[in-house]
């Protein structure tokens, strides 16, 4: 029985199995808890997602409430200003143009989380009420960006042109556009001479004209950029613009025939462009001609230029004949604040933009004809100098817990039609009666009345979850 | 007495060797066994719950994003259609409107506008058919309606969701999308399951459409499907339908306000799924109010 004399120490190995095995369970027990655990999160990340879509889409009706206050607001405004008889400049001075586009232009974020105590008592107050009884789980960022500070490509497109309305006679038969323009003879139109007969045919949108000018501004913006980055102008030395223009029209014009349909990788469209992400379509188009595009060219149904929210490389491109100086000093001008930290120079109306050209750049300087020649061109180029924003990029950011939603919508401010197939987007026709054009309804009868005061709409052509 | 057997204190110095006696052997064998057996059932058991549970989440997880993928498609379905006036009377090339009036007096002339017979022949004979997903061209500018078309097993429209991902790629925003059922093979046989996959061509403005082309991505979306339809909602309507083409449906050119996806799926050790999913349309199709 030696067996049993040899010495051992078997003291605690059940033990130890024991803890072994309850150490496996242990971490069984956990991969399944975490498992378990991963798997509530996935479902909770999925409620999450769904309550930001949904608090996106609630700040997307905000916005528009937003824009829609902004519109009947300036309509409210101006009717007012209709009813008194009042100049539509004093009523510009008493209601600041700042203080309206606040409606609209200020970031908002909800629930409010700005420091509140300076307000006055009753308005903390509600303010407070209204963060406790939001109750909202998440946050909301909304911003709305002007969208008419850039060029709209399918401005080379008769339908999607802004058609400015024809002069309007006078109760005495004169016309009542642009006298500035003509002084001396302010009763005639445009660049009359004093005693001559007005010109049967008025200055009108023409589309060649539109792509001439269309491709000169290509031309600009490629130059411009060659010249500031050493870089782009090594690369593209050679590139022709006319390719990428003659590519432009070919994509989006129906009528218009371009030579290089035959080489493009992609066959044209024949349409207009409905996101200037198309522009990626074109053969001659990289990312970065793209992005150069981009931040100077959006595709929209309305060719209004802003010119108070316009920026730079557009104001070169719109009047090349600035110089590097009066673009800065006219971009100092502009933004220059007032006292109250309104308005301060923001142009009230398209005329004191052309007046300020006149008096402030060297090669309109006391020149009526060449400010004359300045807005035909426009109008043969279909685009419209506005001061009041029409055309809207909402932005909306939801966030839920960990979950964000971002949402983005272009909306755009749509007077009453004129005619059942008026294109929607296009300037409402002023001063009634007027030519409707037949670009805009080719299947429609013509001349119906706008009816006074009727509300305007908001229009969204866009809309994408990010 | 033998002293091997005999229960003394063990290990200590200067004594003999003691052990354990059978009884306490056999008593510890049993304890040892019936600890092990427990352990290792527990430990089995736990082994193969967490299995079950990772099958089940992915199953769950892909489920998830397969919806997810449907949803964002659907939700930002595009119609150029939204560009023009609600109230636009299509081009009709049988009856051609009457030529315009002529202007009044002082009044710039009409610009030119092509005719129903020019832009046909712009389109080289194309501009007044339906495609699988644009239809005829609506006005002078060349604008067509995108086109949905859903039927039980199949649907196909246009949407502005497509991400670019990789530079230089010729892309934009927009894509034909089509989602259908594919029988699921293995080994080459066809089996009773089905696969459901989505197409996306980036050309989204070619009217024809090619066949294995090199633009085309097919993704597989949800697999083990037994059976899965989709049916569609007209606005206002409680009871959906089987199926809808925007351009034969009446209201023509109108697109479901909503689609209800039904799919019964093969889960985790063949257990089977039921399951009902409901997707907006979100972007401001033709049956919403394009104004708001």
């Amino acid at each position: 029985m030696t067996f049993f004399r040899k010495p051992t120490d078997r003291r605690g190995v059940a033990l130890f199995i024991v803890l072994a095995s309850m150490a496996m369970l242990a971490v069984f027990v956990g991969e399944i808890t975490y498992t378990a655990q991963i798997n509530q999160k996935l479902a909770y990340d999925k409620l999450d997602q769904v309550k930001a879509l949904a608090l996106a889409k609630s700040g997307l009706r905000l916005a528009l409430l937003r824009i829609r206050a902004y519109s009947e607001l300036k309509k409210t405004v101006s009717q007012l200003a209709g009813q008194s008889g009042a100049a539509s400049q004093m009523v510009d001075s008493v209601v600041p143009k700042d203080m309206i586009e606040k409606i609209w232009a200020e970031p908002v974020t909800i629930p409010f989380s700005g420091d509140i105590s300076g307000l006055p008592g009753e308005l903390k107050d509600a303010v407070e009420k209204f963060r406790k009884d939001s109750g909202m789980e998440g946050k909301l960022y909304l911003s709305i960006q002007a969208q008419s500070n850039r060029i709209n490509l399918n401005s080379t497109l008769p339908a999607f042109a802004a058609i400015a309305p024809p002069p309007q006679k006078k109760e005495g038969g004169g016309a009542t556009a642009d006298p500035a323009a003509n002084p001396a003879n302010p009763s005639g139109p445009p660049g009359t001479a004093p005693g001559a007969e007005p010109s049967p045919t008025p200055v009108t949108y023409n589309p060649d004209q539109a792509r001439q000018a269309l491709q000169t501004q290509l031309e600009d913006t490629f130059r411009r950029k060659s010249e500031t980055d050493d870089r782009f102008r090594d690369r593209y030395g050679s590139f022709r613009v006319e390719d990428l223009a003659q590519e432009i029209f070919g994509w989006s014009d129906l009528s218009y025939e371009s030579p290089r349909e035959q080489v493009s990788p992609i066959p044209f469209k024949k349409a207009p462009f409905y996101d200037i992400s198309e522009l990626l379509y074109l053969r001659s188009v990289d990312e970065e001609i793209y992005g150069l595009l981009a931040s100077q060219f959006h595709a929209g149904v309305a060719s209004n230029i802003n010119i108070n929210t316009v920026r730079e490389p557009v104001l070169r491109a719109l009047i090349p004949q600035m110089t590097n100086e009066e673009v800065k000093k006219f971009f100092e001008f502009r933004d220059k604040k007032g006292d109250d930290g309104l308005d301060g120079n923001k142009f009230k109306n398209a005329d004191g933009f052309f007046t300020y050209l006149k008096d402030k750049v060297q090669f309109f300087a006391g020149s009526a004809n060449r400010i004359t020649d300045l807005k035909n061109l426009f109008i043969q180029r279909g685009i419209q100098i506005v001061t009041d924003e029409s055309n809207f990029l909402v932005r909306v950011e939801a966030t839920v817990q960990q979950t964000k939603r971002t949402l983005e919508a272009l909306v755009s401010i749509i007077e009453p039609a004129s005619a059942p197939g008026t294109r929607a987007g296009q300037p409402p026709p002023q001063n009634q009666p007027q030519n409707q054009p037949q670009n805009q309804s080719q299947n429609q009868s013509q001349n119906t009345a706008v009816p006074t005061g009727a509300r305007s709409n908001l229009k969204i052509t866009q809309l994408r979850f990010l | 007495m033998n002293s091997a057997c005999r229960r003394t204190e063990r290990g200590a110095p200067g004594k003999s060797p003691s052990g354990f006696t059978l009884i306490e052997v056999l008593i510890a064998l049993f304890i040892l066994v019936l600890i092990g057996t427990t352990t290792s059932k527990a430990v089995i058991d736990a082994a193969k719950l967490k299995e079950v549970l990772k099958r089940e989440t992915d199953f769950s997880s892909e489920f998830r994003t397969a919806t997810a993928f449907i949803e964002r498609d659907l939700s930002q379905t595009f119609n150029p259609r939204w560009f023009l006036s609600p109230d636009l009377i299509p081009i009709d090339p049988y009856n051609p409107p009457p030529p315009p009036p002529p202007p009044a007096p002082g009044m710039p002339p009409p610009l030119p506008v092509l005719g129903a017979d020019e832009i046909n022949r712009k389109t080289r004979g194309m501009a007044f058919q339906a495609f699988e997903y644009w239809g005829p061209v609506l006005d002078a500018s060349g604008i067509r309606a995108s086109r949905f078309q859903g039927k039980e097993s199949q649907m196909s429209f246009v949407s502005a969701s497509h991400a670019r991902v990789y530079q230089m790629k010729r892309e934009s925003i927009y894509a034909k999308i089509r989602y259908e059922l594919r029988r699921q093979e293995e080994d080459g046989k066809a089996t009773d399951r089905y696969t459901l996959v989505k197409i996306e061509n980036t050309r989204a403005f070619e009217l024809e459409e090619q066949k294995d082309a090199p633009f085309l991505a097919t993704y597989e979306v949800l697999g083990n499907i037994k059976k899965l339809k989709f049916l569609y909602y007209k606005a206002g309507e409680k009871d959906p339908v089987r199926e809808w083409d925007s351009e034969a449906t009446e209201p023509k050119g109108k697109f479901p306000v909503a689609i209800e996806m039904e799919a019964t799926l093969v889960g985790p050790d063949d257990r089977v799924f039921e399951s009902r999913v409901f997707f907006n349309l979100e972007a401001p199709n033709d049956v919403l109010p394009k104004t708001y």
